[in-house]
């Protein structure tokens, strides 16, 4: 006996898109990361882009 | 009845407060008073270091073994510079009741100054060759104060260099904390005891108060992930290169009236390596 599977059909949410200023975060975090790689690596491992990150609107 | 109600505007009597037109808010140099400043008109600034020798002391032998020094070079490249262009018409100037000229290019060095201002804050947080974690809350957190000064002191003391005095540069977002701790501690403590006077000197460190933003995460020529930081040391180990100050220059431009002003100066600051230790990156957690 075949049972009915019922597929729901989930929705894919939008991607949210990102504000400029968060933009313009990463871009110089990026830009710091070419110029010391070395500092860049502890303050990641930090948690501070993170931390940071998440002041930015 | 009469009344008398048809005062032209014009008659009445006006005053104007200043003799040039007001300025906008400025902000607080620091730089300067916390570096050693170096005028010199110069693209590089050269300063070789050797590794510190080793002293051995053992029972008397007479025999010894060696050892090889190095001698590094370092460098201070002046890199950037800082520039404000504007064109002011001729009606502008010639119509008003005041300089505007003058008033307009005094404004535009002091934006240059306090872009090269901030350019040096964040460089010297940047190079810092030390590092301290603040407690939880930070500055603005009375009780904390004690605590982060007297790590800060703890990081500097004990060396040579010391004697010139340390400084310490927080935001006016931070002012609250000092303004309690201080309040709580009273007189005895604050003033008898350690000798402060009011914000400008905690434990024989001197404050220095910059605006909101000024530690930031952006780009001033270089890129700087700085939020969040405030920066500490000991005076006078930091070069600051500012050759000529600020410039003006004006031209006669085609199509336009007036002229073409263009305010500029070139600025860089470099936290030397053997000294680097005397620098603190503080974070604020």
């Amino acid at each position: 006996m075949k049972t009915k599977v019922k597929v729901e059909k989930t929705e894919t949410p939008e991607p949210v898109k990102e504000s400029e200023a968060r933009k313009a975060f990463r871009a110089t975090w990026e830009a710091y990361k070419l110029q010391d790689p070395e500092k860049y690596a502890i303050k990641v491992a930090n948690g501070e882009f993170e931390s940071q990150l998440a002041q930015v609107k | 009845m009469f009344t008398t109600n048809t005062i032209a505007t014009q008659q009445y009597r006006d005053k104007y407060r200043l003799a040039q037109l007001d300025h906008a808010l400025r902000n607080a140099l620091i730089a300067e008073k916390i570096c050693m400043v170096d005028r010199g008109a110069d693209k590089y600034i050269y300063s070789p270091y050797q590794t510190a020798p080793t002293t051995v002391v053992q029972t008397i032998i007479g025999t010894y073994a060696p050892a090889n020094s190095t001698t590094l070079n370092e460098t201070f490249t002046l890199t950037y510079e800082f520039i404000v262009a504007e064109q002011i018409k001729d009606f502008e100037s010639s119509l008003s009741k005041f300089d505007v000229f003058a008033a307009r290019t005094d404004d535009m060095t002091a934006s240059i100054a306090t872009k090269i201002d901030q350019y040096v804050l964040n460089a010297m947080v940047a190079g810092a060759g030390t590092t301290l974690d603040t407690p939880s809350g930070g500055f603005t957190t009375p009780a904390n104060t004690a605590k982060i000064f007297g790590d800060i002191c703890g990081k500097l003391m004990g060396y040579a260099d010391t004697y010139k005095g340390i400084y310490c540069v927080v935001e006016n977002t931070d002012v609250t904390g000092f303004i309690q701790f201080q309040g709580a501690a009273g007189f005895s403590y604050a003033d008898a005891a350690l000798n402060n006077g009011f914000m400008a000197n905690v434990f024989g460190v001197e404050v220095y108060v910059a605006r909101t933003g000024t530690f930031s995460t952006s780009t001033i020529g270089e890129a700087f992930t700085n939020s969040g930081h405030r920066l500490a040391g000991v005076k006078g180990v930091v070069t600051y290169a500012a050759p000529r100050g600020v410039q003006v220059e004006e031209k006669s431009v085609t199509g336009m009236t007036g002229k073409e002003v263009v305010v500029f100066g070139y600025a860089g600051a470099k936290v030397w390596t053997p000294k680097a230790a005397l620098t603190i990156d503080i974070t604020i957690k």
